[in-house]
């Protein structure tokens, strides 16, 4: 046999079907563990095997799925591993006789990786280690990494496979109805991610079916040159008598297999719910077809978990935020060692809203200086982990430190850039190495032991040589910047011309650039407008990214500005749109009018600051504004943007709880102002979890959000009797009654407490919630209306209060 | 045959691992995963809150694993207990079953108090965030348990059958009370009111059954 990837440039190859399910259909028991039947069952798993090869597949899947140290450990075989899966190779090698491939299949270990979860990155790569080693000793052809939806999970799973053997990989993950994988990760990006790590091809496995998994299929197509791989199941699962059922027929599957087959999938097999049939049908509709071609040019794309950021021509200059630097800022660094995350989070979300699309991290601060003895790798590792929480922007790793970028590249999710490699022997070859085992990309530095080269010409030739290494270690040449080095002006004026004269020759020989800013300026006074009038003279000379403050709207000015002169911002739409954008979202920094207090306030309580927002009342009120006016011209505004956020699913439901308590916050501080004075009312509100219930928590979210709506709310806590409600509801005149239940067994209490009201005559309207109330029920008990969420709940109210006057 | 009281072979147990997936917890937020990214400050507080959230969460359990005695249209029955099921739904699901096992479980009292605390300090999202977190919690703790009795079982050639709780279907919820008396599960803190609502609040009762297993020539 040819070797598999080369019989993959042939012709579509054809994978096996479902194991776990066939070898419940031929008698093992559904509790059991599946891998360990290759022990105890081989004929059974030989059997399947043959079923599979005889239907037609190139390529049967040994049975180790789940066969790693932690799925084991759940049946008592983790000290099983080596022998469960060396035995699943031989077994299916048996099988094989010599006549189809055979892949070794490596699910999901089953734990969550750091931070999410407590597996560290390191503890994941040993425990594929573990599995893939013996997979390799037993004599698979390639390894199929299947059904991951974490990706830095996939990551590890792919290093680790590349470290125990050079036997090629394909990597799946799997993908909801969304679109995406359980963690958020779109196809496209892990396309790239996955193939930047030394996948031999990248696809998608198990979840959808074939129908949905094409436009899955489609987004990686675009993305990527690497043969690709699906595996749908027999459609999506249905629930039948307590039963799952696939659906899909044999010859449904085999329509979407040629589909598949014209978009350029090379291998396609199937996953739950197909059996034999189904893929002798695949077999029959695309047997010996080639796989479709495929044009993708060739782009540098980065990505994070979630985004993807690709260097086109009409993108450039891509904007790299450069403010989180630890070797410059002191403060930061200092938070950092004191466990004070804000700074570092806080100039994350200021440069990804001043439109940076790559935020570079450098952890180089002297630690030492700070009275800390924390390595710059360790601190690398914290920032980058804390940079993913905070935005969805791809990461520049800046380091000269290897051990620091290691750790750095270990920890990121997505795709980083390396920031950068020198032309210096050592540190040259441990950074490329790095760079290939994590997949990331470089910026070249021309600057070798002997110093900085003076002339253009001698920057280009000591960059090339990085340049040739970097290609001959298998780094993609798409994948590469290059730094023509910047001085400072100040103190040699001459070498801004070499500068931009290396850019010229760079670019002339057709590669890609990109240029730390503002030593430019350094040593001058008004740096900004410095650095603003570089920029464009390098943008002139075709400068593809920049690393800059976002922040500084002089700079950042001159770039829209230069695009649209430019012609790559045609009709000037980008530029007059930052021009237009309202202060809230401008920058936060060098703003040349100080934002307005109500901008402020209306921020913070868009962000949920509870905290925040308490000095910006005070300074509102310090300024004579009256507590009332704060509440109608400041809190009310924003209050109402929440609302109409919330509606549009711009916000989600703990946020929008989250700027409930901010408003509660700044109400708590206008209260004070009052002395007493009452705040107006728009209506009172008995609010009770009812009788029997102690759940009361869905209902006091709903009071937070009604009092900051100006209603006064009478709360009479869980576990009320409907008498004591209804005493309550007359005595204190309420226009409307909540009810809230939790249980299917107390909610019917609702329905005595609106009996009990009715019964006296009360005309109150009641609206009821909880996580069982539908709105049928609510109809069926005779309540005015129903809420599923505290989101939910103003507008019910509103309602409720509008029928009021329209009936009266 | 023991007329009442606790099942002999009824096992306490402490400790068990268990594991919270974020995508859940975000899924009973009414949040997608694919949008954790946008959450801004909450995604710091569903860090620290979960983070956090685990030390007040001491999970225990206490099951035991029975003969079916007699399992009719509605009426299900078990050898060394008195207690019965009354549930169609539950009969059906026990229906070929040689065993079943009962099960009650809490992540004990610690964690409901601190949600609390959240709350009587106006701290709502902190509270609703660890709400969901226990929710969750006591859910992998009763799948983590199925899963390791699921193998024992498993080795002696029987598999199990869905897990069913008091208060779904037509198995009333009052018949928790009589799951927890038959496991003696005040020795693990657990206890129920009058209205059938488990003390502490982040707690599972259950039932799940043990089918033999056909083996293949």
């Amino acid at each position: 046999m040819k070797p598999v990837l080369e019989a993959l440039k042939d012709h579509v190859l054809i994978c096996d079907g479902a194991m776990g399910t066939m070898l419940q259909a031929g008698g093992l028991p559904a509790g059991a563990c599946p891998e360990e039947a290759v022990l105890s069952r081989a004929e059974l798993v030989l059997g399947v095997h043959a079923q599979y090869m005889e239907a037609g597949a190139d390529i049967i899947e040994t049975n180790t799925f789940g066969a790693n140290r932690y799925k084991l450990a759940e049946y008592g075989l983790q000290g099983e591993v080596e022998r469960i899966n060396r035995e699943a190779a031989r077994l299916a090698r048996k099988a094989s006789r010599g006549r189809v491939y055979v892949a070794g299949s490596v699910g999901p270990l089953g734990k969550q990786l750091a931070p999410l979860g407590d597996l560290t990155f390191p503890a994941a790569v040993e425990a594929y280690r573990e599995q893939m080693r013996a997979l390799a000793h037993g004599g698979v052809d390639l390894l199929f990494i299947e059904t991951v939806s974490d990706l830095k999970e996939a990551k590890a799973a792919l290093i680790a496979a590349r470290e125990v053997s050079g036997i090629p990989v394909v990597a799946h993950m799997t993908f909801g109805e969304g679109g995406r994988t359980l963690t958020g990760t779109p196809p496209d990006v892990a396309a790239v991610v996955l193939a930047a790590i030394g996948a031999a091809a990248v696809g998608a496995n198990c979840s959808l079916g074939p129908e949905e998994l094409l436009p899955i299929i489609k987004a990686m197509a675009a993305v990527s040159r690497m043969p690709l791989s699906v595996m749908p199941n027999a459609g999506l699962p249905e629930l039948v008598d307590g039963v799952t059922v696939f659906r899909k027929s044999p010859a449904a599957m085999a329509s979407f297999a040629a589909r598949f087959a014209a978009l350029g999938v090379g291998i396609i097999g199937g996953c739950c719910g197909t059996t034999p049939a189904h893929i002798r049908a695949m077999a029959t509709a695309v047997a010996r077809k080639r796989p479709g071609k495929r044009d993708v040019a060739p782009v540098l794309r980065l990505c994070s978990r979630t985004r993807m950021v690709s260097l086109e021509g009409e993108r450039a200059p891509l904007v790299i935020g450069e403010r989180i630097n630890l070797s410059v800022r002191k403060a930061f660094a200092r938070a950092l060692l004191g466990d004070d995350t804000a700074p570092v989070r806080e100039a994350a979300q200021a440069q990804a809203e001043s439109g940076a699309h790559l935020l570079d991290l450098n952890a180089g601060a002297h630690t030492e200086s700070l009275g800390a003895t924390v390595s710059e790798a360790n601190l690398m590792e914290r920032v980058v982990r804390l940079v993913q929480r905070s935005v969805d922007l791809p990461l520049v790793i800046d380091s000269q430190n290897p051990d620091a970028v290691e750790a750095g590249l270990r920890e990121c999710e997505g795709r980083a850039l390396i920031n950068s490699i020198p032309a210096e022997k050592e540190r040259l070859s441990r950074l490329l190495t790095l760079a290939r085992a994590y997949g990331a990309a470089i910026i070249v530095l021309p600057l070798s032991g002997k110093g900085i080269p003076d002339t253009a010409e001698k920057r280009v030739r000591c960059a090339e040589e990085v340049r040739a290494s970097a290609l001959r270690m298998g780094i993609r040449p798409e994948d590469i910047l290059i730094d023509p080095l910047v001085m400072a002006a100040s103190a040699s004026p001459e070498q801004v011309r070499v500068t931009l004269e290396t850019l010229r020759l760079l670019k002339s020989r057709g590669y890609q650039t990109v240029m730390g800013l503002s030593n430019v300026s350094y040593g001058l006074p008004e740096r900004s407008v410095v650095n603003a009038a570089f920029l464009a003279m390098a943008m002139g000379c075709g400068l593809d990214a920049v690393i800059m403050n976002p922040s500084d709207v002089r700079v950042m000015e001159s770039l829209r500005a230069g695009r649209v002169l430019s012609l790559a911002d045609r009709g000037a739409k980008e530029f007059i749109a930052g021009l237009r954008a309202p202060a809230a979202a401008r920058p936060a920094e060098k703003r040349a009018t100080p934002r307005s207090l109500k901008d402020d306030i209306f921020a913070a309580i868009l962000a949920g600051d509870r905290e925040g927002v308490i000095p910006l009342v005070e300074a509102a009120l310090a300024r004579g504004i009256k507590p009332l006016d704060i509440n109608i011209g400041m809190i009310a505004p924003a209050l109402e943007e929440v609302g109409r956020r919330f509606e549009r699913k711009q916000l989600f439901l703990p946020q929008m709880i989250l700027a409930s308590e901010a408003v509660q916050h700044a109400f708590a501080r206008l209260r004070r102002a009052m002395r007493g004075e009452p705040m107006p009312s728009r209506g009172k509100i008995v609010m009770a979890t009812v009788l029997g219930d102690v759940h009361d928590i869905g209902k006091n979210i709903c009071c937070t959000v009604l009092e900051n709506y100006g209603y006064e709310i009478v709360d009479l806590g869980r576990n009320v009797p409907a008498e004591a409600i209804a005493d309550a509801a007359a005595h204190s005149v309420a226009d409307i009654i909540g009810l809230s239940a939790l249980m299917t067994t107390t909610m019917r209490q609702m329905e005595v407490v609106i009996a009990e009201l009715r019964k006296r005559g009360m005309r109150q309207k009641v609206m009821v919630g909880g996580a069982v109330v539908t709105a049928a029920y609510a109809r069926k008990i005779g309540a005015d209306g129903h809420a599923r969420n505290a989101g939910e709940i103003v507008g019910l109210v509103r309602k409720l209060s509008s029928d009021d006057r329209s009936t009266s | 045959m023991v007329a009442g009281g606790v099942i002999q072979n009824a096992v306490v147990e402490g400790g068990i691992e268990f594991e919270v997936l974020r995508a859940l917890v975000l899924r009973r937020l009414q949040v997608s995963a694919r949008d954790e990214g946008r959450l801004g400050k909450v995604r710091e507080l569903l860090d620290s809150v979960c983070a956090a959230g685990r030390q007040y969460l001491a999970p225990a359990a206490v099951h035991a694993t029975v003969d079916v005695a007699h399992c009719g249209d509605i009426e299900v029955s078990f050898t060394g207990t008195a207690f019965r099921v009354l549930s169609r739904d539950v009969a059906s699901l026990l229906r070929s079953c040689g065993e079943a096992t009962l099960m009650a479980l809490t992540v004990g009292p610690a964690v409901t108090r601190e949600i609390e605390h959240f709350m009587a300090a106006g701290r709502m999202t902190e509270a609703m965030i660890l709400d969901a977190f226990a929710s969750e919690a006591a859910e992998a703790c009763v799948e983590r348990l199925c899963a390791a009795l699921g193998g024992r079982h498993a080795r002696e050639g029987r598999a199990p059958t869905r897990r069913f709780s008091p208060g779904y279907g037509d198995w009333a919820l009052d018949a928790q009370r009589g799951v927890l008396e038959a496991l003696g599960a005040g020795r693990i803190g657990l206890s129920v009111n009058e209205q059938n609502i488990l003390a502490p609040e982040k707690s599972i009762t259950a039932v799940i059954g043990w089918k033999e297993f056909v083996q293949s020539a």
